[in-house]
């Protein structure tokens, strides 16, 4: 796992993949900070940090997009599998190095709120509470990218990709208020996402007949509770979506209020989708094409 | 060592390896040969676990490949087809990544590393980019990598491939080197290599294991009959009838007198008659001098071609 980071992280800053990373994202916060902060001569910082996210999903596919595309490609894939460590640890691995290039960068524009505690008091618990809010959304975000170039075989669709989903995850806090919330829509999407679920596991193992018999036994199971206590169903969609919004979960870091059911929530999530990420790999031994 | 059973797999329709069985013992060299696309490489990655197999098992020192992945992968050094090369490392570095991703000591594997490059002859590039090397030397480090670490069993997949010839001669002479403490599975389409090398030959083609032995077993098995080569100077028709003496012959062709009245005889005798002396005597009772006897001895090519061919047929 350790020569895995190792090596990941020296490929960064041996290609210009890092640089371009750190080069891209300095220079609009720089231009932001420089317009927004200090011509504006505003001490506001930690909002100033929120509105980094958008630059932010802006940059992570250049720092995520070759991370098993190119292995790929290239062939060292090979390498990795047939050594004697799991999928696990070489997702890990490779998650921890781009974590550590995000970590520098942020680092970096540290700097920022140093130049301005020159010349007025400073929020300092909003500013530290935006930055581990940051720091944490930023590595779910890398987790994404990750997981993306997991499963396509070109960095450029590993890049597009990867910004598509961060940005659908955005997009999905404009989405929640405008989502029917009858409980008889909740109840038909619950039996969609069974239906999606359950032909998953069709097209993985072949078992039809299992499949069509937890289809029904499931939606069975919806229809009774909708039968019996519809309230449940009550804004379902919505609420399924603001689970995968991960900005909507960063909106207490900038007030310098750390939840702990945020900071598991991004913890959470990076775990899953590492986990997904590391099932993915194991997948592709099984793989019915050459 | 190895124990494959029943072995297959499917890349959709089409049956890549088709349920075979092998065993390979503690310190063989085993050469997997066969045409391009006869499932070499695909059964040398099951064994590397890069791939599962659609049914059937593998273990490597008693250790099931798809339920204790990582044991069997300690014991493996792995050449794949395509060496599996960062392009942005040095050698050394990438020597190290792969010491490091094996888990070998750091005191051990400084010393590992130079013995490996000393034997493969990679020391005078070590600080140089694997992008810039040539095709040889990037076949050889890739090659190095399989032996960092000091695997029980090293599988090389082609080793060969684009070298010159003279570094051809020393990869093999290295590999029967190793072969003292190493179990060797080795694949090529190049067959002076594998009866050089090799101490048994799997001959595979599409997806099926069609012979299993020594190369000279291999030859001897498939000669069936033994079969002289002779030039005679003489007609046709006197030799035809002189060579009616001998006994235990099955077949006779013989071709036309060229113009210098010498022509070609091609026998065949039962097996394991030996029947050269004779055809000298009967020769040369009728002044008919030999100008050239040869045994026709079946190389492994003949007999790659005979087998895979036979399978078409069939």
């Amino acid at each position: 796992m350790w020569a895995i980071f190792k090596r990941e992280l020296k490929s960064y800053y041996q290609t210009p993949s890092a640089y371009i990373f750190m080069g891209t994202f300095l220079l609009l916060s720089g231009v932001l900070f420089t317009t927004q902060n200090v011509f504006a001569m505003n001490k506001q910082y930690a909002e100033f940090l929120g509105s980094l996210i958008l630059i932010f999903v802006l940059v992570v596919p250049l720092l995520t997009m070759k991370v098993f595309s190119e292995e790929k490609k290239s062939r060292t894939d090979q390498l990795l599998l047939t050594a004697p460590v799991t999928p696990l640890e070489i997702v890990i691995g490779k998650f921890l190095a781009p974590l550590t290039v995000f970590f520098f960068t942020l680092a970096i524009t540290f700097l920022y709120p140093l130049l301005l505690s020159f010349h007025g008091n400073l929020e300092v618990a909003k500013i530290i509470g935006t930055y581990i809010g940051f720091f944490l959304l930023g590595a779910s975000f890398i987790t994404l990218g990750i997981l993306v170039s997991a499963s396509t075989e070109s960095m450029a669709s590993a890049a597009i990709i990867s910004f598509c989903a961060i940005i659908l995850t955005w997009f999905a806090d404009f989405l929640v208020p405008i989502v029917p919330t009858s409980p008889l829509t909740g109840a038909l999407f619950a039996i969609i996402l069974i239906f999606i679920i359950l032909y998953r596991v069709y097209k993985n193992s072949g078992n039809l007949v299992f499949s069509l018999i937890a289809f029904a036994v499931s939606s069975a199971i919806v229809a009774i509770i909708y039968f019996a206590k519809a309230e449940l169903y009550f804004s379902l969609i919505a609420k399924t979506i603001s689970w995968i919004s991960l900005t909507t979960r960063f909106s207490y870091f900038p007030l310098g209020i750390i939840r702990l059911a945020d900071v598991v929530y991004y913890i959470s999530f990076s775990a899953l989708i590492l986990f997904v990420t590391s099932q993915q790999i194991e997948k592709r031994r099984w793989s019915k094409e050459a | 060592m190895i124990k494959a059973e029943e072995l297959s797999k499917n890349y959709g329709q089409h049956k890549a390896v088709n349920n075979i069985s092998f065993h390979i013992n503690k310190g063989e060299i085993i050469g997997f040969l066969g045409p391009n696309g006869a499932g070499k490489s695909t059964t040398m990655n099951m064994i590397s676990g890069y791939l599962s197999p659609t049914s059937g098992s593998i273990s490597v020192n008693g250790f099931d490949v798809t339920e204790n992945p990582i044991e069997v992968k300690k014991s493996i050094g792995y050449l794949p087809e395509i060496p599996p090369l960062y392009m942005d490392m040095t050698v050394m570095e990438y020597l190290t990544f792969a010491g490091e991703l094996k888990k070998v000591k750091r005191h051990d594997l400084k010393e590992d590393m130079e013995k490996i490059m000393d034997l493969v002859k990679i020391g005078d590039v070590r600080g140089r980019l694997i992008k810039n090397l040539s095709k040889g030397y990037k076949q050889r480090v890739g090659l190095s990598q399989a032996l960092v670490g000091n695997p029980k069993l090293l599988i090389l997949d082609e080793p060969t491939v684009g070298l010159d010839p003279k570094q051809i001669i020393e990869i093999r002479n290295l590999i029967k080197t190793l072969s003292g403490d190493h179990t060797i599975i080795l694949s090529s389409h190049i067959l002076p290599e594998v009866s050089a090398v090799c101490g048994r030959v799997l001959i595979m083609n599409k997806g099926n294991i069609v012979a299993s032995d020594s190369p000279e077993n291999l030859s001897r098995r498939l000669e069936g009959t033994n079969q002289l080569h002779l030039k005679i100077k003489g007609e046709k028709s006197l030799i035809e009838k002189a060579i009616e003496s001998v006994e235990n012959l099955t077949n006779i062709s013989c071709g036309d007198a060229d113009e210098s009245g010498i022509s070609d005889l091609y026998l065949e005798a039962q097996n394991g008659a030996d029947i050269r002396e004779e055809v000298f005597y009967s020769m040369s009772r009728n002044s008919l001098p030999i100008l050239q006897m040869r045994p026709i001895d079946m190389s492994l090519e003949d007999i790659f071609l005979n087998l895979t061919t036979m399978e078409k047929e069939a």
